[in-house]
């Protein structure tokens, strides 16, 4: 092994040009340490406590589900009540009972595509029981995969009606990749499937800076995120949790997918009002009112 | 060789021969003969042959039979009948017969019939597109003969992204190239998962330019593709197609893993050739100084054009096509409103400007078309009289394919080998035996080179888990898998490797270069800016320096500003009389011995070396008198490059008791170098470029080269000129090297015959008929050096390094037909 390592060093040295380390003045990593340790504890975490326990259950080898119910009762205070059959503008014909929505939103060990992609994070939000039922998959490791995607498949049963976030393009390509790998076959790609990012950017392009769910969601419901991981950082969080077992950053991956779901409720909320087919000044004018 | 011409094959030998034109090149031939004897070293006539025919086999879908028909074919030839029959058996089989003899019918048929009756699919791969698309396009053609309803799609990186859905899920033949199959299709195979699912063909064509580093990256893109084709549960047979190498079945089986059955009998009927062996006439034989090979070759052209034929011109360079396009057009060309009859191809022209060229070739409105190796391969250009080679390829196989291009159907062809002053054309063109006598060369390529190997391992694992049990080609990769983890990209579960990083790791991975990145040329005359070329990134150095006259067409544009960086130069188009050319030095370092043996009064040895190729100055040469006009400083970042390397050293004492001066030594090494680069070409039979060659210290203190006024100079590592005789100990080596990253497994098989080839270097020069020293032994020497004798300095180098004993074994164990025929 280490004589492959130092075969491989050498032939890399001598045709890539290689940057040395930054020597590190010793006070310096002195200064640094005690900033972390400050850090840590303004977020609530004691030096020990930089691996919390993961929330949920052990769903089967390699995969978690985390359940959360958010009730009734709070979403009406939260002015987040949905009919009970949708008819949204981009959508004149459909009449879709709400305990069919399936808003859901994945996280991956990058963006690039291809078979290599992992789906380490599936976040499904259903109507439920009058209440908000939101389910994590959480990939703990590699072997959960199988799992995770039967998990999907179930998720797609029936009568299913999916809502996400450019999710045609992303989320239900690489799911449909793990589905292949594994020999499997969720009814996702026959559903039927709002993108949001679709009539949003049909009614916003070129008014907003960018068409992206945050925007959306500070623009259609003055919402700001606080302390959210942003989304780049997911797969760096999933690659340390496997190497070394911290958790910290993977449950702010967890968070961030849950504020991305709630996201998309709202932004779904906010959108049945809006007409597709308004003039865009209307749209702004409706929105300021 | 287009399924037209196999048609057209047929309907000749049912229609009228057409009769005029091989009066004509015999004509040609006969004029040549008589005129200049003196110039022509050798003639071989490969009598016409008459085809062999079996009839179309019983089993085969009746719409395909129809659609044949359509097209004239009522029988097939010797050798495509035995290939239909080698893959009804289930085997898989590789096809190595000449140019022109109806190779695409041997692997169209069997996977149409397979189409039609089966609904197989099948996975054509192309070096090239322009391969790819003709390919497409003749498999269109004969689908609309008969409405068969096969549905055939390029892929490559001119597909829109709305058609490749449609490609994935609708094609029954996919033609593509190694490279798109690396980027596009494996990393991203479960889009592909229908087609896999049905895969029963798979056909590579031309897998004789699949060699060196390129081969290894596509033996391991092929491991890939296995894998792949695994998962999915699919056996598919491949066939190959190759031009005329030395181990078509040895080849093909290591770029597939696979048992291969062999056809190599062609049965196609073939016109009589002409070979005509042609050195130039000596200027100054004392110096080994002849008449340029490009003069004679503007002549030759010049002579076919007059004749009423059509030539086809192959040079050694990029610069050469341009500077013969250039003699030609002054002839051909000068009248501006007629079209033109001359025009040039070559790599880096853009694909539009190729294309344009193969069609109008194809249509017969050129008379000669001047090319670098590009048109070696199958590119359609149709059929021609005269094929000159401005030099020999290097290779058997690169030369009979280039003579290969001339020959129509049922007509003489003449083909012409011109020999430039270098020592292996030389040697080629006085001993015309070994030519027509040896078989050519072998394709070789060494798939576990470490860092493809690595590179590979990295997409494959991207593309599906490893699990413990799996191993890659034929190799256990635990300990690579291992390394990978540590880096982080892979993540061990139990029994399985997972990648977990978030690259996209083909991406990184180019199978053509080593260094990655290609040159645009960007012509800013007049305000505007154009892409007029692409240059790749080893031979931007030697093309691209600020002040080089790059040119197009053979039309000059100057570099004004090169941005290494961000891989740009920028032109404007120029009115000059002279051409540039590049000087670079080479310095050299071993890092590790792998092993030594004694040679005479030194050692031998092998390992691994690091090596720095610096590009300083560039000269300017004026057209037709070819005097050097003026230097240029060029100042570029070194290209650097660890290898494998065979050297060999002698005490700093020997040196100084057999040679009165420094000099003289240094003369003596450089000679030696020379002497050994060209045999240690012919022994490996590997083309000059695979090969380095350097004389240094061996520490990195100074390295020796042939100065711009063609005696030895020393130079320092920042480029210092030193001087030999100061120096307090001087111990010069000679080093041969591979000329790749991490080596391709030439430098061993040197060292194991180091005895045979130093043996074969003495022979080279001392069997010289020059004077003091030539291009054809120790490199050319100028008038003035005549004094001093770099043959003499060569041949005593050469002395202390062979062992007494191995004078006698090589004697008496009878020595290989290459190095007898030096002798």
């Amino acid at each position: 092994m280490s004589d492959l390592r130092s075969r491989l060093g050498q032939l890399r040295g001598g045709s890539i040009a290689t940057v040395p380390p930054l020597p590190l003045d010793p006070a310096w990593v002195d200064r640094l340490a005690r900033l972390r340790l400050l850090a840590r504890e303004r977020q609530g975490f004691g030096g020990s406590s930089a691996t919390p326990e993961l929330p949920g259950v052990e769903l089967a080898a390699g995969l978690r589900l985390h359940e959360v119910r958010v009730s009734a009762l709070k979403l009406r205070l939260a002015g987040l009540e949905l009919p009970a059959a949708l008819t949204p503008p981009w959508d004149a014909a459909a009449a879709v009972d709400i305990e069919n929505l399936r808003l859901f939103d994945t996280e991956t060990s990058g963006l690039c595509g291809g078979a290599g992609l992992k789906v380490f994070l599936l976040g499904v939000l259903r109507w439920h029981d009058d209440s908000w039922l939101l389910r994590q998959y959480l990939l703990t490791s590699p072997t959960g995969e199988a799992a995770l995607v039967d998990a999907w498949v179930s998720e797609c049963a029936g009568e299913a009606h999916l809502v996400s976030y450019n999710g045609k393009r992303f989320d239900v390509p690489a799911l449909r990749t793990l589905e292949t790998l594994h020999g499997r076959q969720s009814n996702a790609s026959a559903l039927a499937h709002w993108d949001l990012l679709y009539p949003v950017r049909r009614a916003f392009r070129g008014l907003w800076p960018d068409c992206r769910l945050t925007t959306a969601e500070r623009m259609l419901v003055g919402r700001e995120r606080a302390n959210d991981l942003p989304g780049s950082e997911a797969p760096r969080a999933w690659r340390e949790f496997l190497a070394t077992g911290a958790t910290r950053d993977l449950l702010r991956v967890m968070q961030h997918n849950r504020a991305d779901l709630e996201a998309l409720l709202r932004v779904l909320k906010a959108m049945m009002a809006i007409p597709q087919s308004a003039p865009r000044t209307r749209i702004r004018r409706s929105r300021a009112a | 060789m287009s399924l037209n011409a196999v048609v057209s094959d047929v309907e000749s030998e049912f229609g009228v021969p057409d009769a005029s034109a091989p009066d004509r090149v015999a004509a040609l031939v006969t004029r040549l003969k008589r005129k200049y004897r003196g110039c022509i070293t050798a003639e071989a006539v490969m009598p016409a042959q008459a085809g062999r025919y079996e009839p179309i086999p019983d089993h085969i879908d009746q719409r395909l039979r129809a659609a044949l028909q359509t097209r004239g074919i009522r029988e097939l030839y010797s050798h495509q009948a035995q290939a239909w029959r080698v893959l009804h058996e289930g085997a898989h089989g590789v096809i190595s017969t000449p140019t022109a003899s109806g190779k695409t019918l041997c692997f169209n048929g069997p996977v149409l019939d397979a189409v039609l009756q089966h609904e197989a699919k099948a996975l054509y791969l192309f070096p090239t597109k322009a391969l790819a698309q003709d390919q497409v396009a003749e498999l269109m053609e004969l689908n609309r003969a008969a409405e068969l309803g096969v549905r055939a799609y390029t892929f490559d990186g001119d597909t829109p992204s709305d058609a490749r859905q449609a490609v994935r899920t609708k094609g029954d033949i996919v033609v593509t190239n190694p490279d798109m199959l690396h980027q596009a299709i494996l990393p991203h195979h479960t889009k592909w998962a229908q087609f896999f699912q049905s895969l029963r063909f798979i056909v590579i064509d031309e897998v004789h330019s699949y060699r060196g580093v390129f081969g290894a990256h596509v033996a391991n893109v092929l491991r890939r593709l296995q894998r792949i084709c695994a998962f999915y549960g699919v056996r598919p047979q491949y066939i190959c197609c190759s031009a005329t190498i030395g181990n078509p079945q040895q080849h093909a089986q290591a770029l597939t893993g696979l048992p291969m059955s062999a056809i190599t009998e062609s049965g196609a009927p073939r016109g009589a050739s002409h070979l005509l062996f042609w050195n130039p006439p000596p200027i100054n034989p004392d110096l080994g100084i002849r008449a340029s090979a490009r003069s004679q070759v503007s002549k030759l052209a010049r002579l076919t054009l007059k004749a009423g034929l059509k030539a086809i011109v192959f040079a050694q360079s990029r610069l050469m096509v341009e500077v013969l396009t250039k003699y030609l057009k002054d002839v051909f060309d000068h009248d501006p409103r007629k079209p033109a009859r001359v025009r040039a191809y070559r790599g880096g022209y853009l694909p539009d400007e190729r294309r344009l060229t193969e069609k109008l070739m194809r249509q017969g409105a050129i008379d000669a078309i001047v090319s670098t190796s590009a048109l070696e391969l199958g590119v359609d250009i149709g059929s021609l009289d005269v094929a000159l080679l401005c030099g020999y390829p290097g290779s058997i196989a690169a030369t009979r394919q280039r003579l290969g291009r001339a020959g129509r159907r049922q007509q003489s062809a003449l083909g012409v080998m011109v020999a430039s002053s270098d020592a292996l054309d030389q040697f080629v063109v006085r001993n015309p035996a070994y030519f027509l006598e040896q078989s050519p060369e072998q394709a070789r390529i060494d798939p576990d080179q470490l860092l493809i190997l690595l590179d590979h391992i990295r997409c494959a694992a991207f593309e599906l888990p490893f699990t413990e049990a799996d191993r890659y080609g034929e190799r256990e990769i635990g300990e690579f898998l291992e390394y990978l983890t540590e880096e982080g990209v892979l993540h061990r579960d139990g029994q399985r490797w997972h990648w977990i990083d978030d690259s996209y790791p083909a991406n990184a991975i180019n199978l053509r270069s080593v260094a990655d990145g290609n040159f645009v040329v960007v012509d800013r005359t007049g305000g505007k800016q154009t892409i007029i070329a692409e240059v790749d990134f080893s031979s931007a150095a030697l093309t691209l320096y600020e002040g080089a006259i790059y040119m197009v067409q053979s039309v000059p544009w100057q570099v004004e500003k090169l941005d290494w960086v961000g891989r740009k130069a920028y032109v404007t188009r120029t009115h000059v009389d002279y051409y540039t050319d590049a000087i670079d030095y080479t310095r050299l370092k071993p890092l590790a011995e792998f092993g030594q043996a004694p040679a005479g009064e030194g050692a031998a040895q092998h390992g691994e070396v690091h090596v720095v190729r610096r590009v300083t100055g560039y000269k300017k040469i004026r057209y037709y008198s070819h005097e050097n006009i003026g230097y240029g400083p060029v100042n570029l970042p070194d290209q650097e490059l660890q290898t494998t390397s065979v050297w060999w050293r002698l005490t700093p004492q020997a040196i100084d008791r057999a040679f009165r001066t420094r000099f003289e030594a240094l003369d003596g090494f450089l000679g030696a170098a020379y002497a050994l680069h060209t045999v240690a070409t012919l022994l490996s039979m590997c083309e000059p470029r695979d090969l380095g060659k350097a004389v240094g210290s061996g520490d990195n203190d100074w390295s020796a080269q042939v100065s711009s006024k063609g005696r030895g100079e020393l130079r320092g590592p920042s480029g210092e000129v030193l001087d030999a005789g100061a120096m307090a100990e001087f111990a010069p080596a000679v080093y041969l090297y591979d000329n790749y990253p991490g080596g391709i497994g030439l430098s061993r098989p040197l060292f194991e015959r180091r005895d045979e080839l130093i043996a074969a270097a003495v022979g080279l020069v001392s069997g010289c008929r020059c004077g003091s020293g030539c291009p054809a032994c120790v490199g050319p020497i100028l008038a003035s050096d005549e004094q001093r004798s770099p043959k003499g300095s060569a041949l005593r180098v050469l002395a202390l390094l062979r062992t007494p004993a191995d004078a006698s074994s090589v004697a008496a164990s009878g020595v290989s037909p290459v190095v007898a025929g030096l002798h």
